[in-house]
């Protein structure tokens, strides 16, 4: 397990990429939240609704990148908060990159602010990661 | 459809197991490769009683519960998120959920729904609170 504290300000998490969000993963995690909104299935109704074809689910991209501390969590660590807007949407079958760097430290907690950018350049969303560590309170 | 009607309203409470079998498919749906994840020695080793869930888990638990003013077929676009824990979701565990429309906003043609799930223990311990707020009226 890698020591999320041993982390400094500035530096950067390991960062995450996705290659291609295809249409199989998004499907995927369509059925496992039940949340079957065709404007993440279905082109034509992606396409009626504006957008250049179906759009991941948000919560799928905010989940990538979640895992940026999974290599760190322990049971003393707490996530409190993790907050995320999201910008724009990523686009099935694009590519998303996940990005992380540590803001903030102190003794018991650490602030990570991340960044999810499509493969056309566009941030589809930010926020941050604040870790708790309990041992400490 | 006027939501402002259902503001401050909270959805019955459902009672939601947590095995180790939803956590597996759960992360594997997001292509989770961490065996804390996925295997019990792993768990034990990083300190959890039980194998954990990942950060955003709580968002499929929607899927189990009765939101009446989601109810009216309009589509919502998901604006902002946040999780927070108190104590680690982990497997083996019934959790009490419920959702409560926080806050209703109209800015022109847009609705922003302030949602928030709230899970809790079997002791009624807070152990993760869920906020989504959801815009709907939305055109590109």
């Amino acid at each position: 397990v890698k020591n999320l504290f041993n982390l400094q300000v500035g530096e950067a998490l390991e960062s995450l990429t996705i290659p291609n969000v295809s249409a199989d993963r998004v499907k995927r995690y369509a059925e496992v939240s039940n949340d079957f909104n065709p404007i993440h299935l279905d082109e034509k109704v992606a396409k009626k609704a504006g957008f250049d074809q179906q759009i991941v689910h948000g919560m799928l991209t905010m989940s990538y990148a979640s895992r940026l501390l999974s290599p760190y969590l322990n049971a003393d660590l707490l996530v409190h908060p993790m907050i995320v807007t999201f910008r724009a949407p990523l686009l099935v079958g694009e590519g998303v990159e996940i990005n992380g760097e540590v803001k903030e430290k102190s003794s018991d907690q650490i602030k990570v602010e991340i960044s999810g950018m499509s493969g056309n350049g566009n941030q589809v969303l930010r926020g941050e990661i604040v870790i708790r560590n309990r041992k400490q309170h | 459809m006027d939501y402002k009607e259902y503001e401050g309203s909270t959805t019955s409470p459902k009672k939601i197991d947590v095995t180790r079998k939803t956590i597996a498919v759960y992360a594997k749906s997001i292509n989770e490769a961490e065996l804390v994840f996925f295997e019990i020695e792993e768990a034990r080793r990083r300190g959890y009683a039980e194998i954990p869930a990942p950060t955003c888990m709580p968002m499929i638990f929607w899927q189990y519960l009765d939101v009446p003013w989601m109810n009216h077929g309009e589509s919502f676009i998901h604006k902002n998120q946040t999780f927070k824990y108190f104590e680690p979701l982990i497997a083996g565990q019934t959790y009490t959920c419920s959702i409560t429309l926080k806050s209703v906003e109209s800015k022109r043609s847009f609705t922003f729904l302030e949602n928030e799930l709230v899970g809790k223990n079997d002791r009624g311990d807070v152990v993760f609170t869920s906020t989504s707020t959801l815009i709907g009226g939305m055109k590109k």
